[in-house]
């Protein structure tokens, strides 16, 4: 006996047509499986789609897919089968991997077999009128009205924002705007965030900063002596 | 010369990303998974060599196999032209 394999086929039928014959052959092929291979696991539907290139003067298809198992000599004989149907346009015959039942499964799970099947030939426009008024009629009052909320929100909030700013700008009146005197103002901002209100922090603040300051450029003494070194080098290599 | 020695030098620092597929084992190579492979794929529709993708070899084989058989479901196409 020779060892059974799972396979999985794909197979692409004809458009052209009416949905029932179309169907047909996609039972017609479930029926050989069933009949002639060891075990039919699944089948699941891609549905219609545009084909990238055109295979034999079509531009689109039905695509189905069948996981299955079988012993090694059915693939042989099911490519005869597919081949002499006119109504397949290609198939492809694959063995399968540890996760195609799970991808089966999904498939079932998420698009029933009758939404898979674009609808060609009924346009709905009666279906088109009706919405198109509703949309014209209803939402346009419920719009303005939040439209008008929305403008009532954005007021409120630039009134906040307003005296968060006229806050801001009393915090700068009762110090003098004079240049020297800028950075005190932030100073006091800071200390208000921080919740205190001491003078002596206000002095000790700057001492700080100008011991960073001053800090900063020792580093970069470093990194222009790091720099230094490397040209250096590059000097000396050049020399050499 | 001393041009050659810092050539050298940049190959040597630069370090080769890892490959996607070794990095992440639940990404699933397949014929069915058409956005995946359109990444491996570039505008003319060729598969691209993986000095540009950073793929390893072993899933490069894999890709370009499975890129074959989605371009013959029409999938894929096999030559996309730009016409001026």
């Amino acid at each position: 006996m020779a060892k059974v394999q799972k396979y999985e086929l794909i197979v692409v039928f004809d458009s052209q047509g009416d949905e029932s014959e179309i169907r047909r052959e996609f039972d017609v092929v479930q029926s050989i499986l069933e009949n002639r291979a060891e075990n039919f696991l699944g089948r699941a539907e891609w549905g219609y789609k545009e084909f990238k290139f055109p295979i034999k003067k079509r531009t689109s298809g039905h695509y189905v897919y069948y996981l299955f198992k079988a012993e090694p000599d059915f693939p042989v004989q099911l490519g005869h089968a597919l081949k002499m149907n006119e109504k397949v346009l290609r198939h492809i015959l694959v063995r399968a991997n540890a996760n195609s039942e799970e991808y089966l499964n999904k498939l079932d799970q998420a698009a029933p077999i009758a939404e898979t099947i674009a609808p060609v030939e009924e346009p709905p426009t009666e279906l088109l009128e009706e919405p198109v008024e509703e949309l014209l009629e209803e939402p346009t009052e419920e719009q303005i009205d939040v439209e008008a909320q929305d403008l009532e929100e954005t007021t409120d909030i630039s009134d906040t924002e307003e005296t968060a700013v006229v806050e801001d700008m009393s915090i700068a009146e009762e110090t003098p705007p004079t240049i020297e005197e800028v950075p005190v103002v932030e100073e006091v901002s800071a200390a208000e965030n921080a919740s205190i209100i001491e003078e002596g922090s206000i002095s000790e603040e700057p001492v700080e900063k100008s011991a960073e300051e001053t800090s900063l450029p020792e580093e970069s003494d470093d990194e222009k002596m790091e720099n230094g070194g490397i040209n250096n080098d590059n000097e000396e290599e050049k020399e050499g | 010369m001393i041009m050659k020695k810092k050539k050298k030098d940049r190959r040597e620092s630069r370090r080769r990303k890892p490959c996607p597929f070794c990095a992440n084992l639940e990404l699933d190579i397949d014929y069915k998974n058409i956005d995946l492979l359109k990444r491996f794929v570039n505008d003319r529709g060729k598969i691209v060599p993986r000095r540009n993708s950073g793929v390893c070899a072993k899933h490069q084989r894999a890709i370009a196999k499975e890129i074959k058989r989605a371009r013959f479901l029409a999938l894929i196409p096999y030559v996309v032209y730009t016409y001026r």
